[in-house]
């Protein structure tokens, strides 16, 4: 239930925020890309190297409270970006994921069969993605949030947890990598939102880390039962090998 | 436990009306589904694997009950979510309401409340989950 503290940085240009130091108040610097002094283009680079290469600084540094336009725009952009690259290159270059699992799960026997999209609906998809990154960060954001509230780690406002998810979709950028970029993607998405949400609301680091493996969590739970079921090691070696 | 009334901040956002937004595309878009006859019957990996049903299992139906005009069946299939869902509709005709009279309310509960707050939901939670492994659902 708590609000943020810090007033929102004008727009003057200046890359701090005026509230004067010295009566508690934080000093944030403005995120990059939300800096009008800086044309996008520069804004977005130097955005994505510092909440890739130093993101704890990013977080606990950087404004993260207020309007969230800027990073809604930030997203869709990296989004966009890194999933058109991404669904060229797995054209040429990824293996079949699909036959693999298939190979493993056989009653997944329908699993990537569907039949090839038309050239509408190609265009269709791509029209759509920047609707589907802003559905997906609003509901990322929700979940995250109600976890940190949950565990009375929401220090600050909801804008704050919808900045930090945005700002760290920045990971997804690593999917233009071919084969291992997509899992590569996820697992440093899950690092950047943990560090993320622990720094940028001014929380212990585990409840930050809860809170970004909780849709991952259920998964997991569905991994180990699996594996439970199959009788460890042995038991999937031989489940394997007999579905060969 | 005290509800304040607060003046709304210049640019703050109207989070009801964004969320009833999405639900809303998303709403017309199952219903399109629903039309045609093409509603995806997902198979839960959760429950394919343990035999057990997960939290949101149902959620399907429910949405197909709804649209039939079956509420009860809908309400049997997972009860949170569908009592979520009349909850989102209070919520966007809350938001609606903040923008005509720029004001919005804050729940401030002590320390003890919100500690039992968030046990409740959990506990809600739980006991729903609960109630789908007993219904099979």
């Amino acid at each position: 239930m708590n609000e943020d503290n810090i007033p929102v940085t004008p727009d003057n240009g200046s890359n701090e925020n005026s509230n004067p130091p010295g009566n508690g108040a934080e000093i944030q610097l403005t995120v990059p890309f939300a800096d009008q002094s800086k044309d996008i283009f520069t804004g977005l680079i130097e955005t994505l190297k510092l909440v890739l290469l130093k993101p704890t600084y990013f977080f606990k540094n950087y404004q993260m409270g207020g309007a969230i336009g800027k990073s809604l725009l930030f997203a869709v952009i990296v989004g966009w970006f890194s999933g058109t690259i991404s669904l060229l290159l797995a054209k040429v270059s990824d293996p079949d994921w699909s036959e693999m699992i298939r190979k493993i799960f056989p009653e997944l026997e329908n699993l990537g069969n569907a039949a090839p999209p038309s050239q509408f609906q190609s265009i269709l998809s791509f029209i759509m993605i920047p609707v589907g990154i802003m559905i997906g960060l609003f509901f990322i954001s929700l979940i995250f949030h109600g976890v940190m509230s949950l565990l009375q780690g929401a220090n600050r406002s909801f804008e704050t947890t919808f900045n930090i998810v945005a700002y760290a979709s920045a990971s997804s950028l690593l999917r233009i990598i071919p084969v291992i970029g997509g899992p590569a993607s996820a697992i440093y998405g899950i690092v950047l939102n943990a560090i993320g949400l622990s720094e940028g609301h001014r929380t212990d680091r585990w409840k930050g880390v809860v809170a970004a493996l909780i849709p991952y969590l259920l998964c997991i739970i569905c991994l180990l039962a699996f594996f439970q079921a199959m009788g460890g090691v042995d038991g999937l070696t031989e489940f394997i090998r007999n579905s060969q | 436990m005290k509800l304040i009334v607060l003046q709304r901040k210049k640019g703050e956002l109207n989070l009801p009306l964004i969320y009833g937004a999405i639900a809303l595309l998303l709403g017309v878009m199952a219903y399109m589904l629903h039309l045609q006859n093409r509603m995806p019957l997902m198979r839960c990996p959760f429950k394919a694997f343990t035999g057990i049903p997960c939290p949101t299992c149902g959620s399907t139906r429910l949405v197909q009950g709804i649209f039939s005009a079956d509420l009860p069946t809908a309400f049997a299939f997972n009860p949170l979510l569908f009592l979520t869902g009349f909850a989102l509709i209070a919520w966007v005709v809350y938001g609606v309401t903040m923008l005509f009279y720029r004001r919005r309310l804050q729940l401030v509960l002590s320390p003890k409340e919100g500690l039992v707050f968030r046990l409740g939901i959990v506990a809600v939670f739980l006991v729903n989950w609960v109630y789908l492994i007993a219904a099979g659902v």
